[in-house]
């Protein structure tokens, strides 16, 4: 029991750690917009910052969740930031 | 169809498929089929598919999993052309059948068990690049003169650089960083300056703690809204309310003036005030 606790304790601080190392600044991304490899690219990217500042705590189990919900949301940004981008070509 | 009209629908089929869910992924995948047999195409597929056998090029391919989910690889041949022609095949035959693309992607692009996630691996990394070297080789036999943007980009008018900038904000620790890195994703600068002014001369008003964060944030909100583009939609409630946000420039800049003349006397209220009651 004393046992579980500890590690339960260890994940949290660990999580903890986890999350201050994400906070601020992650970095910037440039595409193409019109260009789906582009847009693979810089989603790649974003991927490999997020694996990069986290990616050591993946199998923390609070951790790991927060990695594939924050690669997910800016996946969707970066595909959102794209359409939004064409639409404004296309006004042009 | 004109050449660039048929590639700028392709590279739209590619795109919608890339930002596809598991419920919409077939409608794009079918459409990228149905205009990669496009007439004018036939000639071209024809000699990409030339002695090529799908079937024999899955079945081997199959042979390299273990027991493994998603552990087989595709054997693909060394030779360039080949390669494009068996990529032409197995697109074809998913957008027959979307179902098939559920299973090939998992066994072949396995990444984690949503579904979705293989089908999105499946784009990245199969129909993204053969859609780019498709048109490459279709061009180079049409020898047609177009500009080299244009062969990038599915002959698009112009090349739309973005700027997203990725920042996380896990706590309810608002900091100038923050802000700052918000309001340079701005669209429009001048709000973008007039905030980034403003959460300054909060900053640097000398106003107790608890004040200056609830300020602050309050800051970062308006500046989260103000980082993100004008709402696509020409009227209504919400473009009504961004534009009266970043139109009102001006006024954040003469209470970002007003805090610096008056931060001391409204620190010391603050002070009186939150002594007298406890706060």
């Amino acid at each position: 029991m004393l046992k579980g606790f500890d590690r339960l304790q260890r994940e949290l601080e660990e999580a903890q750690r986890a999350m201050d190392e994400l906070d601020g600044d992650i970095g910037v991304v440039n595409f193409d917009a019109q260009d789906p490899n582009s847009i693979e690219v810089a989603i790649q990217s974003v991927s490999q910052m997020i694996d990069e500042r986290i990616g050591r705590y993946a199998s923390n189990q609070f951790v790991a969740p927060i990695i594939e919900e924050l690669k997910e949301k800016y996946r969707e940004g970066i595909l959102q930031k794209a359409a939004e981008a064409r639409l404004e070509g296309e006004k042009d | 169809m004109s050449s660039d009209r048929l590639f700028a629908e392709i590279n739209n089929a590619v795109l919608d498929l890339q930002a596809a869910q598991f419920q919409t992924y077939e409608r794009p995948l079918k459409r990228l089929a149905q205009l990669l047999n496009h007439p004018d195409l036939q000639a071209y597929n024809e000699e990409l598919k030339k002695g090529l056998d799908l079937d024999e090029f899955i079945n081997r391919s199959q042979g390299t999993g273990g027991s493994m989910v998603g552990s087989s690889r595709l054997i693909w041949p060394d030779d360039q052309r080949e390669v494009l022609g068996l990529q032409l095949l197995l697109i074809e035959k998913l957008g027959q059948e979307p179902d098939y693309a559920v299973h090939f992607s998992f066994q072949f692009f396995y990444s984690g068990r949503k579904v979705i996630a293989s089908i999105r691996s499946l784009t990245g990394q199969l129909i993204i690049p053969f859609a780019r070297d498709y048109k490459t080789f279709v061009l180079a036999k049409t020898n047609t003169q177009i500009d080299c943007l244009g062969a990038s980009n599915g002959g698009a008018k112009s090349q739309t650089i973005t700027n997203y900038g990725i920042f996380v904000m896990n706590s309810q620790n608002v900091s100038m960083e923050n802000i700052q890195n918000l309001v340079q994703a701005s669209p429009d600068k001048a709000i973008g300056n007039a905030l980034e002014a403003l959460a300054t001369a909060i900053a640097e008003a000398g106003l107790p703690e608890e004040k200056s964060t609830e300020m602050l944030e309050q800051v970062e909100v308006l500046a989260e809204q103000a980082s993100l583009a004008p709402p696509n939609r020409k009227m209504g409630i919400v473009k009504a309310c961004w534009t009266q946000l970043v139109e009102n420039a001006d006024g954040i800049a003469k209470v970002s003036n007003l805090l610096r003349e008056h931060g001391p006397a409204l620190a010391g209220f603050f002070e009186t005030t939150f002594s007298k009651f406890g706060m």
